[in-house]
């Protein structure tokens, strides 16, 4: 670092002791020439003052709105990454949409292109501008990270410029920026001092004067690299006589770097070398930390003295408590401390790991107990803490650290395992995790409780569109061990594991396996019964059953239950400080489908908001997106019109992995939506694309009737029994039964098949399941019941006409024209005669003849021609 | 700019190519492929290898060649 009294935009104070400050207008004008929209890339070795120059660029210029975001190997792990990106925007720009939040949580390996997208869509929509600075992007090693941040880079809006620093040069495609104006490079050769500046910089850090040729002879030495500029300052403060100094530097053939660190090193008395290669070990410094690590009670003092001599401390709080060694400044006094031992690097490890743990700070404490390769105690600490990291969606970070214990230890604890198993699930890294699982069933000495609770972590797979059947099969198993083994049998994992969590998420898995192979009842019970179980406390697991409960229940047209159910779990998220959890996904997805149950189409949008974002920083979730795409279809049919829905609606091109009910209900709303736009032939091939075993009661009626074929649509409304419980499928069956009465013109039997749908319908509001079968409300419309009011709204026709486009044909008529006429009205405008029509229809001459004369009156016509035209006036034809 | 020649382990097709912008096969033999190019400077040239080592190209040789 060049100049150590930064200021920076988070609000650094500047050090009361004066430091040596070098302005560098030249280059401070090429980052204020960064077009909107565009990168600044400084590519550069360690040491050459990019840091600096950012931070002095954007200190210098209080209008400009900055976001930093100094990034660490830490950032990997995606989650902290999107929170640390998230996070640094919004505090900059509090205006920019809270859904930004949303995304925050989430795992996956890659930021995602969709968050990129969005990320960028939202920065559309600042008031004012705003400059993202990220610093060291050649720390990461996620490529995928890596390559987003590019992807980021080039689509950020007019309202954005990125300034990134580096090492290296990232994988990213620039050509496009570079072409487009819009890149800005600043590389070693722009950041080498000149000797002018040279003069400044070195004369404020040696705190004396020095002449021209002193200076010429040092930037020729060091190519006019900062870090070895200041390197040399410093030593020339202490330094006799300078020219013999610059001289013999001059005249060495050692490396610059080497060279001057340890001139800087060496010259420093031995209790300041000694406390440098003591607490070079640390990540963050603190005086306490200090202290505990070197056992000695003086490094407030030696901290201060460091700081005022510019040796490489970099402040990191407001208040300067914090420091950090730079980077190129700890790795060489690492290297020298290695020289000591790697006992004694372990040793001062220890120490550190201790304090951190006694203050709380679990986290890097975790990260010095694996340098002190310290691996029971750590995995004893993770197993009690671990649930902290998973409760933030953190689980890669956890992933990290069990792979590295495990690696360290191969034979090492069944429980360190479990938490790898855990956590690599937590993660979305699947096929790691199956990994995991082998590994631990071929363990030895395996116990019969760690056996049991490896199957119920692999249980997780019922997310990733695993076979219900299979996961049917390990739940049991899992059920029947648990009843053979002592509770305290079950280890702990991550610190939420143990006998009632394995059972808690056992049975959880076993009732949404019941729900996706479409068992709705047994899935209901199951997570009915797991609810009433007063062990289960941590908040996670119930948060998880009670978005599923709530997703059951509103597949079984239960709006009001499922909507009560599933506040109850976002309130629970929300009160346990884990709003944006990835557990909340199901409680979201069934408030929306609740809300479309009832066509409430406004609130049905707010929620889909809040299931989106969850479910696209998601990409491991077959299962989730599976029934987000349901969700999306539904809402699409009715915002847009059946045509647009049925584009999405078509067969997934994917495997055959898409669970059962979703599959089912895939089918019926196509069929459904086919035939109200009257494509008979389109919902019948449906139908024979399905298996036998494919029940679609109320699809095949509705197809039945389509064609006129009331026969058969009484027949399977005849054998058609709704499962106990399912309110939606029961008020389907009661309105087919009234569709079907309706055409063998019982229409007293018909009203009262739709008094008992209303009843059973209204207090949930379910008015879907009428949009099915628009005959309903159009007798509604015609004969209001006393409590049906909330069905024949102008909305609800709208939405209705929308999904028939006949329907609304028929308005301009005293007398609708029933399905049969319909389907003679379709061959008046040909050529044929009534008696080719009737063979056609395979019906008599005089039924066809019926038919025409009612179709002449009720559209008040007397000639064929006439009816033509009328009926295409109201659009019947 | 820096002049590089940089011989792989393995052919280097047309996709890889794209990825290492600035470069050129000029040669293809015994399973390896001879690459020459420029960049502009040594964080450029350290990026340049980082992409040969996502792309799974293991480095058989590096020759510095007369800057141009």
């Amino acid at each position: 670092m060049v100049a150590m009294g930064q200021v920076s935009r988070q609000g650094y104070v500047r050090d009361p002791v004066p430091h040596e400050e070098v302005r560098r207008p030249r280059l401070e004008a090429r980052l204020d020439a960064v077009a909107p929209g565009g990168l600044a890339l400084l590519s550069a070795s360690a040491g050459s003052g990019k840091s600096v120059l950012v931070h002095q660029w954007f200190s210098y210029r209080p209008r400009l709105r900055v976001a930093v975001l100094a990034l660490t190997p830490r950032h990997d792990d995606v989650v902290r990454l999107r929170r640390g990106l998230l996070g640094s925007i919004r505090a900059a720009a509090p205006e920019v949409d809270e859904a930004l939040d949303a995304l925050a949580a989430g795992v996956g390996a890659s930021l995602g292109e969709d968050v990129v997208e969005m990320l960028a869509e939202r920065l559309t929509t600042l008031d004012r501008d705003l400059v993202l600075v990220l610093e060291d992007l050649h720390v990461l090693s996620n490529r995928a990270v890596l390559a987003d941040l590019g992807r980021l880079a080039a689509v950020l809006p007019a309202t954005t410029r990125m300034v990134a620093t580096t090492r290296i040069d990232p994988p990213w495609r620039l050509q496009r920026l570079r072409l487009a104006g819009r890149l800005t490079e600043i590389r070693s050769a722009d950041l080498a001092f000149e000797s002018n500046e040279a003069k400044g910089l070195l004369e404020s850090v040696a705190q004396r004067e020095l002449s021209d040729d002193v200076v010429t002879a040092l930037v020729d030495r060091t190519d006019g690299w900062a870090v070895g500029l200041q390197l040399a300052a410093i030593s020339l403060r202490t330094a006799a006589d300078p020219e013999a100094f610059v001289s013999s530097f001059a005249g060495s053939d050692r490396l610059v770097a080497e060279y001057l660190l340890d001139e800087v090193i060496d010259r420093t008395e031995p209790e300041v070398q000694r406390f440098l290669l003591t607490t070079c070990v640390l990540d963050h410094l603190n005086a306490d930390l200090c202290d505990a690590v070197t056992g000695a009670g003086n490094a407030r003092q030696m901290l201060d003295e460091l700081y005022r001599r510019s040796m490489f401390l970099v402040p990191l709080d407001p208040s300067g408590r914090t420091f950090r060694y730079h980077h190129l400044f700890a790795e060489v006094l690492r290297y020298r401390l290695g020289s000591e031992g790697p006992d004694h690097v372990k040793e001062l490890n220890r120490r550190a790991a201790t304090w951190l743990i006694e203050h709380g700070e679990d986290e890097r404490g975790i990260e010095h107990l694996i340098r002190a390769h310290e691996n029971d105690e750590a995995v004893r600490l993770i197993s009690t803490m671990g649930h902290r990291l998973f409760e933030r969606g953190e689980s890669a970070t956890l992933v990290r650290w069990l792979t590295v214990l495990n690696a360290h230890d191969p034979g090492g604890s069944a429980e360190a395992m479990l938490g790898l198993l855990a956590a690599q699930f937590g993660a979305d890294e699947a096929e790691a995790a199956m990994e995991t699982y082998r590994r631990i069933l071929r363990r030895s000495e395996l116990t019969e409780g760690e056996r049991i609770a490896a199957h119920t972590l692999y249980s997780a797979q019922v997310f990733r569109g695993m076979a219900p059947e299979a996961i049917l099969e390990l739940t049991d198993e899992v059920r029947r061990g648990l009843e053979r083994i002592e509770p305290s049998d079950v280890p702990d994992f991550l610190g939420v594991g143990g006998f009632e969590s394995v059972r808690a998420i056992n049975e959880h898995a076993a009732g949404l396996a019941h729900f996706f192979r479409g068992d709705l009842g047994q899935a209901a019970a199951t997570l009915d019964a797991l609810r009433k179980m007063s062990s289960l406390v941590y908040p996670l697991w119930r948060i998880y059953l009670l978005g599923s409960l709530a997703l059951v229940r509103a597949w079984q047209g239960h709006a009001s239950d499922a909507l009560g159910i599933a506040r109850t779990a976002i309130d629970a998220a929300e009160q346990f400080g884990v709003p944006h959890h990835q557990g909340t996904v199901l409680a979201h997805l069934a408030v929306s489908f609740a809300h479309l149950d009832r066509v409430d189409i406004d609130a049905a949008e707010r929620s889909i908001v809040q299931s989106r974002h969850r479910v696209i920083s998601r990409p491991g979730s077959q299962v989730y997106f599976d029934l987000h795409g349901a969700l999306d279809a539904w809402m699409t049919a009715l915002t847009e019109g059946p045509t647009r829905a049925l584009e999405l609606l078509r067969e997934p091109s994917a495997t055959g992995t898409e669970a059962p009910v979703l599959r089912e209900g895939r089918r019926t709303f196509r069929m459904r939506l086919l035939i109200g736009v009257r494509n008979v032939s389109g919902a019948q091939a449906v139908l024979d694309e399905a298996p036998e075993t494919s029940a679609l009661p109320s699809a095949r009626v509705d197809l039945h009737l389509a064609r006129g074929d009331v026969r058969a649509a009484r027949a399977v409304v005849d054998g058609w029994v709704p499962p106990d419980g399912d309110l939606r499928e029961a008020v389907r069956h009661e309105l087919r039964t009234f569709a079907v009465l309706d055409a063998e013109g019982d229409s007293r039997g018909a009203r009262a098949s739709l008094e008992r749908a209303v009843a059973a319908a209204r207090g949930d509001r379910l008015r879907w399941v009428f949009l099915e079968v628009p005959a309903s409300l159009q007798a509604l419309r015609r004969r209001p019941l006393p409590d049906s009011a909330w069905l024949t709204s102008e909305a609800l026709w709208a939405a209705a006409s929308a999904l028939n486009p006949r329907l609304g044909a028929q308005d301009g008529l005293a007398e609708p024209l029933s399905h049969r006429e319909l389907d003679v009205l379709a061959y008046l405008p040909g050529r044929m005669r009534n008696q080719e029509i009737a063979a056609d229809m395979f019906v008599s001459v005089n039924t066809v003849k019926t038919h025409v004369a009612s179709i002449y009156r009720k559209l008040g016509v007397t000639e064929r021609d006439d009816a033509v035209k009328r009926a295409t006036q109201l659009g019947l034809l | 700019m820096e002049r590089y020649e940089i011989t792989v382990d393995s052919p280097v097709g047309p996709l890889a190519l794209e990825a290492l912008e600035g470069f050129e096969v000029v040669e293809i033999s015994g399973g390896h492929s001879r690459l020459v190019g420029s960049v502009i400077d040594q964080a450029a040239f350290h990026g340049m290898l980082n992409r040969l080592h996502d792309l799974r190209l293991e480095i058989v040789e590096i020759h510095r060649m007369d800057d141009t």
